[in-house]
């Protein structure tokens, strides 16, 4: 075997590794350029549309969906409240009661406040329906109402068929009109707040970053046994760059989750239990007055009181309410001593302590139980918004923080390859 | 009323103004606007409600005969011993179903509130002969009409007067009063009668009350004869007879028809309706009074007896505006004489 032929073979051998390396590693380099883009890009859409959606989420139950709820809250209590003080006022005599009066007038007022509210803002949307409802039907409401005032300052009966009238049309009507748009509302609340802390989409956004940075430790450690050097500076500032654009997402997500869920049950739950409660307590003070001003005529209000004495004590005994609990046991005790009037026909006594003529009664029982739900209706209210505003602060800026470091990202791991690259030009 | 200040006020039209361009603009350009309906939602009442039980039934002779009074009366606060009214007595309170809504018959006067009517005056009567006073010696129990008989017959009142007409089934008991229960002497004689609008095409002539919508208490023998007539009416029923002068003031029913003596009081709540001229039938009032109480049955006769000789009667009809007081000729309203009782014969 001659030298040359040595050689040559030498050479056989070596030229193909030369040409293997000058070939292939810049088909690597840029299979390795188009793989990191792509991944890159990918995760920083997800990511983007992941916030983006949360995003929208929190503002629309922050500024649409939570006030809507509350507008057909008003409008139910309102409502609720306008039925039990008509009562009150027309049980009072045939001169209504001035505080009365005004006390109704607010409550209407309130209520068509709350519906013309609700409309603005739910333009387009289906709950447009009930509150149409209410808009036609709380003017004929307050036509019935000044119908029976009318006949009870004339000192005729029918004041009182006019007042059940008006009474079972709110109930039936106007009452089923608010809750349908309340619950819609509700409903929809709940689900932008279940949206808004999905983890589905967040799952995918952690797998496209971790086969992101995988990508990158490989292409790093190619490069490493490629071309014997220790670092490169690039890929390095590339995984660093997307570790902290991942760390800082998560950390954010994670904290918008929380006060979404704070929102939704320290809020919203409580929020709907108390109102609910405020509804039965309101609703139990005109069945009280209702009986009274048919002479227990109509069975249906006593049944309808009874029903809602339990749910009262079902719910507040439930959420182990203990002041809320001692002012049920107060209504309840000023209803028994009402009952007990009424069974031995003394209507005029149970008449002063449902109308708490001399002070306390029933109104004063009332007033505290009320009192003490709209505290706590307050406190949820209060504690829906600020972990709304804190879920929306949370994710504030996040889709720039996020675009900005994937784009550094992509910059620093394509300039990393491209150095190598050029090694081969 | 009282304004809730300026700004309120301004408040509170901008928002009646928004709903009522909202309501108005929204009927215009959708057919699906919700018009409100008045509730109770009302059905005609096709179905005749039974048989006009007392116009049929023929188990008892004469209908209106009650009990004899006693000779003498008992003097106040000395009733005889054994008797129902001796126990009322004792108890120191008269218990009396009553209405409530009946105007110018059984109605809470809201101005005083008390119970008012020539039925609290017959109540008063038989009250104040036990007592000699009235004052903290009645106890009003309002009962509704589709419970008179079983509060009576249970125990839970002394005796009921609420316009109730004196019956054979009643007084018999039947399928539809499944609680016989025995009446005073008659107090008053009504008749079923028409209550219309002025300007109603509806008069006197049956004729034109063809197809009309007439509103009457469900299950009363008001409507079933309504349901009876010839030609045809539509008879509307609803669960409380005082519902029908609602439903007349918005114009859901034509007419109403019941006994004449309610009809009065509601003509008296709304200037705007009258009566139409006759009746097609004949009520006679009673006061209920339990079967097992006959001997306070023969006391009621007696008190409505010594009220025909003491005016207490006539001057109670007349101040309930169901009698023709001296100088009220031509009111339409029956003159100021008591009914002659009837009493069961000894024999």
């Amino acid at each position: 075997m001659s030298l040359t032929s040595l050689e040559r073979r030498a050479d056989a051998a070596a030229t193909p590794v030369g040409e293997t390396r000058s070939r292939s590693t810049p088909a690597t380099l840029r299979l390795f350029s188009v793989s990191l883009t792509a991944l890159v890009v990918l995760f920083a859409v997800a990511a983007i549309l992941t916030v983006a959606h949360r995003e929208t989420q929190v503002q629309t139950s922050q500024g649409l969906t939570e006030p809507l709820v509350v507008d057909s809250q008003t409008a139910y209590t309102a409502l609720s409240d306008a039925d039990t003080t008509v009562a009150g006022a027309i049980l009072a005599g045939p001169i209504e009661p001035s505080a009365l009066r005004q006390r109704y007038d607010v409550d209407i007022a309130r209520a068509s406040t709350a519906v013309t509210d609700a409309i603005g803002r739910a333009r387009g949307s289906s709950v447009q329906a009930p509150l149409r409802t209410l808009a036609v039907g709380i003017p004929f409401y307050t036509a019935v109402v000044a119908q029976a005032a009318t006949d009870n300052r004339l000192g005729y009966p029918v004041a009182a068929n006019y007042l059940g009238e008006a009474s079972a049309y709110l109930r039936t009507t106007l009452l089923g009109a608010a809750q349908a748009s309340y619950t819609e509302e509700l409903a929809r609340l709940r689900s932008e707040q279940s949206a808004a802390t999905s983890p589905a989409a967040a799952w995918l956004v952690v797998l496209l970053l971790a086969a992101t940075l995988v990508t990158l430790v490989v292409v790093q450690r190619w490069v490493r046994a490629r071309f014997h050097r220790q670092a490169n500076v690039g890929l390095l500032a590339a995984t660093i760059l997307l570790a902290v654009a991942g760390g800082w997402l998560a950390v954010a997500l994670v904290a918008q989750s929380g006060a979404v869920t704070r929102a939704s049950t320290t809020g919203t739950a409580a929020l709907t239990r108390y109102t609910q409660d405020r509804l039965f307590g309101l609703r139990l003070r005109a069945d009280e007055e209702l009986t009274l001003v048919t002479r227990g005529t109509v069975p249906s209000y006593q049944v309808d009181l009874d029903a809602v004495l339990g749910h009262l004590r079902a719910g507040l005994l439930g959420g182990g309410d203990g002041p809320a609990r001692a002012d049920l046991a107060a209504v309840a005790a000023q209803h028994q001593a009402i009952a007990a009037q009424t069974g031995r026909g003394e209507y005029t006594a149970a008449i002063a302590v449902a109308e708490g003529l001399g002070g306390g009664g029933l109104p004063a029982a009332a007033a505290q139980l009320d009192a003490a739900l709209v505290s706590r209706v307050d406190t949820a209210q209060s504690r829906f918004e600020a972990s709304t505003s804190a879920a929306a602060m949370d994710l504030r800026g996040l889709r720039w923080v996020v675009g900005v470091l994937a784009g550094l990202t992509l910059a620093a791991g394509l300039v990393g390859l491209r150095a190598r690259a050029q090694e081969y030009r | 009323m009282s304004r809730p200040g300026g700004r309120r006020a301004v408040q509170v039209l901008l928002g009646l103004v928004a709903v009522g361009m909202l309501a108005a603009c929204s009927s215009a350009t959708s057919a699906a606007t919700p018009v409100p309906a008045p509730v109770p939602v009302i059905e005609p009442a096709v179905a005749s409600p039974g048989p006009v039980s007392h116009t049929s039934s023929t188990t008892c002779r004469d209908v209106t005969a009650s009990q004899p009074p006693l000779t003498s009366q008992p003097a106040p606060g000395r009733m005889p011993r054994g008797t129902w009214e001796a126990r009322i007595q004792q108890r120191g309170y008269l218990i009396a179903g009553v209405d409530q809504d009946t105007y110018l018959w059984g109605f809470l006067d809201p101005s005083t509130g008390t119970f008012s009517g020539m039925d609290i005056a017959m109540v008063q009567g038989v009250a104040r002969a036990i007592f000699g006073s009235v004052a903290h010696h009645v106890r009003y129990v309002v009962v509704p009409n589709d419970q008179r008989a079983e509060a009576v017959f249970t125990g839970r009142v002394d005796l009921v007067a609420e316009t109730m007409t004196i019956t054979c089934a009643r007084k018999a008991g039947s399928a539809t009063d499944p609680y016989p229960v025995d009446f005073s002497a008659v107090y008053y004689t009504a008749g079923q009668s028409v209550l219309v609008p002025n300007g109603s095409p509806m008069t006197a002539r049956r004729a034109t009350w063809a197809g009309r919508r007439v509103c009457a208490a469900s299950g009363s023998t008001s409507l079933a004869r309504l349901a009876a007539l010839r030609p045809a009416v539509v008879p509307v029923g609803v669960a409380n007879e005082s519902d029908c002068l609602v439903l007349l003031q918005q114009g859901q029913v034509d007419a109403i028809s019941t006994d004449n003596s309610i009809l009065v009081g509601m003509a008296a709540q709304d200037p705007t309706l009258h009566l139409l001229g006759g009746t097609f039938s004949e009520e006679p009032y009673g006061m209920a009074i339990s079967w097992s109480h006959r001997d306070f049955v023969a006391f009621v006769n007696g008190v409505l007896r010594t009220e025909r000789s003491s005016g207490y009667w006539a001057a109670s009809c007349v101040a309930a505006h169901m009698c023709a007081g001296a100088g009220a000729a031509g009111s339409g309203l029956p003159p100021a004489v008591e009914p002659a009782a009837q009493y069961t014969g000894a024999s």
